[in-house]
């Protein structure tokens, strides 16, 4: 165990060099993005034989690609002859990639199908063995696609622990049980470390202070208060859900409050749509839908990068230790009136991206955190919210709203992988 | 339309057009967004698409698509004091050129294309890209009924956009 970094994180703080020592952010790619499960792609986003998209694990960049046999390959995007990018577009459909360099082609499965002038290789040349090199592991769970450097990982099921129902209740927000991503994606960066969006992904702590303006302008335009994020006594609580997922879970304040109904009901096009969805759906399961049309009512770390934030999709990229970018997808309900998915649009667009009320203060408080991190006699971020009060049931450590009891969660999963000990012994733990 | 492309806009259309985007491009940059709001309409929309091939922002993702009402809670919110993103402000100066007018049956479409540079707390963003102004004519003058900004850059990650463009 490398007692150096294990020294870095206690149990109510985490010191600063771990959010600025660049050795250390070269190790968390190698042992944290190199041995966990990463999220690549949901499913929707590549329904078709030959759509494809970009993504990055760690620091590799890899093509997620629908074959021909309707399997989601894997593949890393490099030339197995002399490393060249072989796919330069974010997204798109083709029917096969191939190197601008020297030509070498590949079909959807990575397989080498054709290089030029082949007389200069004698049999001895096995093409098997140079195509689009695969990603060791690849597995699916309800459509989010994730895959792993380290053959030996444990299944993605087992990693996923606690962190599966809330997929499912994501998933299962849509009647149909199908959602989809794709109606497009913003992008931003910040000059922080990556971990700093991820634990303000699952910060109930800040909302009512930071994001203040946006409560208020709710407020005013619809008249209906909600007290919501402004009380530490509410039903909402955080958890760690074990191997660093984890969650703050407001849907036990969502299913007392009527402010969602009454909202929509004031909105133009409003009583119509509830209206509609009534009929189709019956009054319970319409009153859910509006309920949902800002969010799901969580927010949930799946570690290490991937966050479901209300209706959205979102991935925390490292690029270097002190800048980060991510890439947030709204989801749309399968089958339900496009109505009701502009409106989830419209509330994601109101609140999220580089121009929303809310994500742009996110971002500052970010890189404020970032630049207040230089102050070298000040060593350690302080996680010590809730400790007088959290509740242990096996894996799972529960507390209040405003606490940081899973935020703590997460860095004990950090400490352990960083210490070298691999993701299936961890799940095993 | 003309075989050289230009269109049928009168020397002083042109010229009143050019001033309506002048002055808008000076109350913003002047952070003057109270007075920038008065040049919009009641129904005016205000849309900063986000995908390469945009077409229709009902339908689609957006960086911003607001309507005047949403535009006046984005102002109360610049100006609440409490919007950190633009604490400080942004400071910025925008250049907007290659106005071409159109006559339509409202008033006038007009396409610009604008160089915006911005400065926040050490920070320069250049941002470049096209505006596309519908204008009506009014008893009261030109109003603003719909902006465009197609920002050359729109699909990639953005550090701050809090500001208007």
């Amino acid at each position: 165990m490398d007692r150096s970094l294990e020294h870095l994180v206690r149990e109510t703080a985490v010191h600063r060099s771990v959010y600025l020592d660049p050795d250390i952010f070269a190790c968390e790619l190698e042992r944290i993005f190199g041995s966990t499960w990463i999220y690549v792609a949901h499913e929707s986003e590549i329904p078709e034989a030959g759509d494809f998209k970009r993504a990055t694990i760690g620091a590799n960049p890899v093509i997620v690609v629908r074959g021909v046999d309707r399997e989601v390959h894997v593949v890393f995007n490099r030339c197995a002859h002399r490393a060249v990018t072989v796919c330069q577009a974010q997204a798109g459909h083709t029917s096969f990639f191939r190197c601008a360099y020297h030509g070498w082609t590949y079909d959807l499965s990575g397989k080498l199908t054709g290089a030029p002038f082949p007389k200069a290789y004698d049999d001895s040349f096995d093409r098997t063995l140079f195509g689009l090199r695969p990603v060791a592991r690849v597995e699916s769970y309800r459509g989010f696609v994730f895959a792993c450097l380290d053959a030996n990982v444990c299944g993605l099921r087992e990693w996923l622990a606690g962190a599966a129902e809330y997929i499912d209740a994501f998933t299962d927000s849509s009647p149909s049980g199908s959602i989809v991503a794709r109606s497009g994606s913003q992008r931003y960066w910040y000059k922080g470390n990556w971990k700093l969006q991820v634990e303000g992904s699952v910060d109930g702590y800040h909302p009512y202070v930071l994001h203040k303006t946006f409560f208020d302008m709710q407020t005013r335009r619809s008249g209906q208060r909600s007290d919501m994020y402004s009380r530490e006594d509410t039903a909402s609580f955080v958890a760690g859900l074990g191997n660093g997922h984890a969650v703050v879970d407001s849907r036990p304040e969502f299913a007392k409050s009527n402010v969602f109904l009454e909202r929509m009901r004031m909105s133009p096009g409003g009583p119509e749509l509830i209206a509609d969805l009534e009929r189709q759906y019956g009054a319970d399961q319409a009153r859910e839908l509006v309920g949902r049309v800002g969010g799901n009512g969580f927010n949930i770390v799946i570690f290490p990068n991937l966050v479901l934030i209300q209706a959205q999709i979102r991935v925390i990229q490292p690029i270097a230790v002190d800048r980060t970018e991510v890439q947030i997808w709204p989801v749309t309900l399968d089958g339900v009136p496009a109505r009701l998915n502009q409106m989830r649009l419209r509330a994601h667009e109101l609140f999220f991206g580089p121009a929303g009320f809310g994500s742009p203060d996110d971002l500052e408080a970010f890189n404020r955190t970032q630049a207040g991190l230089a102050a070298s006699p000040v060593e350690w971020m302080d996680f010590s919210r809730g400790t007088n009060r959290e509740r242990r049931e096996g894996e799972r450590v529960t507390g209040e709203v405003t606490d940081e009891t899973h935020q703590r969660d997460i860095y004990r999963t950090w400490q352990r992988l960083m210490a070298g000990i691999p993701n299936h012994a961890l799940a095993a733990t | 339309m003309t075989i050289d492309g230009l269109a049928g806009a009168s020397t002083g259309d042109r010229q009143r057009c050019a001033d309506l985007l002048f002055r808008e491009a000076a109350l913003l940059d002047a952070r003057q967004l109270r007075d920038w709001l008065e040049l919009f309409a009641e129904t005016a929309t205000y849309w900063v698409p986000l995908l390469e091939n945009y077409s229709d922002p009902n339908a689609e993702l957006n960086l911003v698509y607001d309507d005047r009402s949403r535009l006046a809670e984005r102002i109360d919110r610049l100006e609440s004091g409490s919007a950190y993103a633009q604490d400080p402000p942004s400071r910025t100066v925008r250049t907007v050129a290659n106005i071409v007018v159109t006559p339509c049956d409202f008033g006038f479409r007009c396409e610009s294309a604008f160089m915006l540079y911005e400065l926040r707390g050490g920070d320069v963003q250049l941002l470049a890209g096209r505006y596309v102004h519908e204008l009506e004519t009014t008893p009261a003058g030109l109003r603003i009924r719909h902006k465009l900004v197609e920002l050359v850059n729109r699909t990639e990650p953005f550090f701050n956009l809090s500001f208007v463009l």
